[in-house]
């Protein structure tokens, strides 16, 4: 007799397993499939009502246990639930600030409903599902569900399960539905949470700020969508043919973690097909400076050409030039830095203007992006929105894509990792001049100023719905996190780091790296251990601040008062005045956040000197003799710090100038003023 | 009165006659926003005192401002707003005053004193008419932006052909207020004729005039303008260029001297305006004090 119904034997997984070892031993630095744990496939047929904005599908799964511990449950995200009502955790979540002006409406609501789950084989499990809320309890949440199994998948084995679903997608107010006849289909079948041995299953319920964790596997699936409309999805195309009045299209992903796709009629949407040719899109000057950072040839840095499909909006076309280079840019300097983009091809959505709300999101082998008609048109074309958006977006296909982080529980590993290569790639963009429409080349200034208003502590390292705003929980995972990458490029040095980051990035390719990952890795590479930055930054929203206390000059000379010469007292000489200069230096340390920092003195003369003072103590006095004043003391002069947004005080004049940086205020004012004439 | 032209060198005659007048602008101009910058000086002086002279990043720089000013920017705000509407009801004091004075006195000793009390005795019919200005300036760029938004629905169209329509608007939106400011500045001498008592007929009027004389009107704009604005830029070009100008005896120097220019020119403009034929030496107000209404 064979294994029970659904359990597929030792002997297929042994098989599976040589197949991976053969396709990762052909292929490249990076193997495209079957590299990482393949540990779920889904086989997905689906067919798209676009009038009543439904799905009607029928999928197979079949997980394997890759973990040392048995288990006789299952359990699956519902994620379109979170749109079921305005009582779902989503949906409360984004009331309560000012994203509860986002609702689907009336007719808008979203909903899934599995009608049947049974194992391969026809054993029904409908009957032992049931609704889980692990994160808030919330009776009025339906986006986890756990199905009991008959018996344990012990470590090793296999189970299958058959599907069959219904959805209806809520029209766009965050990432997935539909708006007019564009649908953005994501977060749309039932899907296996992560079954992580000793903890149990890994299933959190759908958050308003937290995305998505998945295990890799490969997907095929079949889309059935009205005659002609245009497709972008996760994965390669296989084949497309007219069944009736539709289209049925076959597509396959290999090692990648989710499946989304798109669709809208050509009339709304059109499709630019081209690709990414190293010889052609790479700059030289990217390419010899990345060389020297990370200390390799040029030829280990080549990369493979490879298609890009983009789909944009009718009356955004006049931008998708724009877009295409953006893309081509980002998997330039991504796969320079970071290695190559592991899949043969990408695809970019840029969602019309009415599902804005759709843009800036990232999937597997695909992302959507986002622009206005008016980003053709100056002034809004010197911003760098398009660019921004598009290279972000293009970073997560490693960091988390690749590097499947739980976007639930430390959103901060991808999208703050995501937003510090982002700044990095942007300002070599502007730097050289490679998308000179942009006028504003402020990249990290914005998240400082972003960050300076914060009041209180902002932990990075906790779960998304843990934070107290969902505007503070992003402000944490983006711009906080990229100013502590920054200031870590700042303190070690940006080679450094560059290698550091290309070490994590291969150490964990198509794995699900943890914060500890990071670390261990970082200390690793760097030779530093990072407590101030793990401990102090991400876990208890610690912030660096610096100060000068205080400089003060006197003179060295004979003593003042009587002095005690030739066997009796005489009274000191007035040469005290004369003699050289004693300065007391005085610098403090006003947070908790313990960490070395440079100091620059800048003598009378102009001579200057560079040191660093470890930062241990609370306040540290500096005492030097010197024939000169001490003209500037400036601590961190190089803003290697750029987590620090209390700055005033990390300078210090012996004589403060007159005019300093406001002079141009008051002219600056009557200037402005001028305006009141014309309306008098 | 109304055909008269616009005369630059009347504007300049009665702006050297009214030298109190323009002392008085260059002062009020130089007051009014005086608070604003008390106010930044106080929460941000020091700690910007001691910033080094240069090196410091543009970024590290807002990052201070916002420091400092962040705490007191609901006050500063305030200030400079105020310092705005100060502007804005003073001149509109002084053209009413100047119109008056102009109009109605037939002494030809300027008083500072009698051109300001005659301007706040009437100082609100003038206001309506620069609200009229306000209004029309805003009406039009509403226009402008509807124009910028159904040219850019048409993204698709030829970037040529949408290239100059958004050259088109931007000219129209100046034009705009080109116009609005020479009807304010002809409607405000139509309003001091005697029993005239519509602000917003007089500014009409002052369109009309204006549309009848278009190029001696924006020619005497543009003489008058020019200088006002390049003085006004002036210490800012010249501070970035030279940080030796920068320092608060010759920034203030600076700063003074073009004050004065922009004060004289501002004067000036507004009598170049004055129907020539109808007040002054030629005028009824020569042979004796006008009845006032």
């Amino acid at each position: 007799m064979g294994p029970p119904v659904g359990v597929v034997g030792y002997t297929r997984a042994v098989r599976a397993l040589v197949a991976v070892l053969l396709v990762s031993l052909a292929g490249p630095a990076w193997p495209a499939a079957g590299e990482g744990r393949r540990v779920v496939d889904y086989e997905i047929d689906v067919a798209l009502d676009p009038v009543r904005h439904e799905l009607r599908g029928a999928q197979r799964v079949r997980w394997r246990n890759t973990t040392g511990v048995a288990t006789s449950e299952i359990w699956l995200h519902l994620y379109l639930n979170a749109f079921a009502s305005s009582r779902s955790t989503m949906m409360t979540e984004l009331a309560r600030e000012s994203f509860g002006r986002r609702r689907p409406g009336d007719d808008g609501w979203g909903w899934t409903r599995i009608t049947r789950i049974a194992l391969a084989g026809g054993v029904d499990l409908i009957r032992g599902m049931s609704f889980e809320r692990p994160d808030d309890g919330n009776p009025d949440d339906f986006t986890v569900a756990r199905v009991a199994l008959p018996y344990e998948i012990r470590p090793g084995e296999s189970v299958e399960l058959e599907l069959e679903f219904e959805a209806r997608l809520p029209r766009v107010v965050l990432r997935t539905g539909y708006a007019g006849d564009f649908h953005m289909v994501a977060q749309w079948f039932p899907k296996l949470g992560v079954f992580e041995g000793e903890r149990g299953w890994n299933c959190h319920q759908y958050h308003a700020a937290s995305e998505f964790y998945a295990d890799f596997g490969s997907y095929n699936v079949a889309l059935t969508v009205p005659r002609g409309w245009v497709v972008g999805a996760t994965g390669e195309p296989v084949s497309r043919q007219p069944v009736g009045s539709e289209d049925r299209l076959v597509l396959r992903a290999r090692e990648v973690h989710d499946f989304a796709w798109a669709t809208a009629p050509p009339s709304l949407m059109s499709v630019v097909e081209t690709d990414f040719e190293p010889g052609r899109d790479i700059p030289r000057i990217w390419l010899d400076r990345a060389a020297a950072a990370l200390g390799r040839g040029a030829g280990e840095l080549e990369l493979p050409p490879m298609s890009i499909r983009l789909l944009v909006p009718r009356s955004q076309e006049a931008l998708a030039p724009r877009m295409i280079r953006a893309v081509r840019l980002g998997l330039a300097w991504f796969g320079l830095h970071l290695g190559p983009y592991p899949y043969p091809q990408l695809t970019v959505v840029s969602p019309p203007p009415e599902a804005r709300a759709a843009g800036g999101m990232e999937y597997p082998t695909m992302f959507t992006t986002g622009a206005s008609r008016l980003d053709a048109f100056p002034p809004r074309s010197w911003r760098r929105d398009i660019e921004s958006v598009t290279v972000h977006e293009l970073g997560h296909q490693y960091f988390q894509g690749v590097l499947a982080s739980n976007e639930v529980e430390q959103a901060w590993l991808d999208e703050g990792l995501v937003s510090w290569a982002e700044n990095r790639c942007l300002d070599d963009i502007i730097a050289d001049r490679l998308a000179p429409e942009i006028r504003n080349p402020l990249t990290w200034e914005t998240d400082q100023l972003l960050l300076s208003r914060v009041e209180q502590p902002l932990v990075v390292d906790r779960p998304v719905w843990e934070h107290r705003l969902i505007a503070e929980s992003y402000l944490a995972s983006y711009d906080k996190t990229a100013l502590a990458i920054r200031t870590l490029e700042g303190v070690l040095g940006e080679d450094r780091l560059l290698r550091a980051m290309r070490a994590y990035v291969d150490d964990f390719r198509f794995r699900h790296p943890t914060g500890d990952d990071l670390r261990a890795v970082l200390e690793r590479e760097t030779g530093h251990q990072l407590t101030w930055l793990f401990d102090g930054v991400l876990r208890n929203g610690l912030t660096p601040d610096w100060a000068v206390l205080a400089v003060r000059h006197r003179r060295v000379g004979e003593p003042e008062g009587m002095v005690w010469r030739d066997g009796r007292w005489h009274e000191a000489d007035e040469r005290g005045e004369t003699g050289p200069w004693r300065v007391d230096i005085e610098l403090g340390r006003r947070s908790e956040l313990v960490g070395p920092v440079e100091v620059e003195l800048r003598w009378e003369s102009g001579r200057v000197e560079r040191r660093t003072w470890d930062g241990r103590a609370r306040w540290v006095r500096w005492t030097e003799e010197s024939s000169e004043r001490l003209a500037q003391v400036a601590v961190d002069p190089d803003f290697a710090w750029a987590l620090e947004s209390r700055r005033s005080d990390n300078h210090w004049r012996d004589e403060p100038a007159k005019t300093g940086p406001l002079w141009w205020l008051g002219d600056a004012l009557r200037l402005i003023g001028l305006v009141a004439v014309p309306g008098s | 009165m109304t055909k008269a032209r616009p005369s630059w060198s009347f504007g300049l005659r009665t702006a050297a006659e009214l030298w109190r007048v323009v002392a008085a602008v260059f002062v009020v101009s130089e007051l009014v926003f005086v608070p604003a910058q008390i106010v930044l000086q106080a929460a941000a002086g020091e700690a910007l005192g001691h910033l080094p002279d240069d090196g410091l990043p543009v970024g590290e720089i807002a990052l201070i401002l916002v420091e400092q000013v962040g705490p007191v920017w609901p006050a500063l705000l305030t200030a400079a707003l105020s310092g705005w509407c100060a502007l804005w009801l003073w001149t509109v004091l002084w053209h009413a005053g100047v119109v008056r004075w102009l109009v109605f006195s037939g002494r030809r000793d300027v008083r500072l004193a009698e051109i300001l009390s005659r301007g706040l005795l009437h100082w609100w019919r003038w206001a309506r008419l620069a609200l009229t200005s306000v209004a029309a300036i805003g009406l039009g760029h509403a226009g402008v932006w509807v124009g910028y938004r159904i040219v850019t629905d048409r993204a698709a169209t030829s970037e040529l052909l949408i290239g100059v329509w958004l050259v088109t608007l931007a000219g129209l939106a100046l034009l705009v207020v080109l116009l609005a400011w020479l009807a304010g500045l002809r409607g405000a001498w139509l309003l001091g004729e005697p029993g005239r008592r519509s602000a917003v007929l007089a500014w009409v009027d002052g369109l009309a005039g204006t549309l009848r004389q278009p190029v001696s009107s924006v020619l005497t704009l543009v003489l008058w303008a020019v200088p006002a604005v390049a003085a006004a830029a002036l210490p800012l070009i010249a501070g970035w260029r030279l940080e030796a100008l920068r320092g608060p005896l010759a920034g203030a120097a600076l700063g003074g001297l073009a004050g004065l220019i922009q004060a004289f020119c501002w004067v000036g403009l507004f009598a170049s305006f004055a129907p020539v034929r109808g007040v002054g030496r030629d005028g009824p107000s020569a042979q004796g004090p006008g009845r006032e209404p």
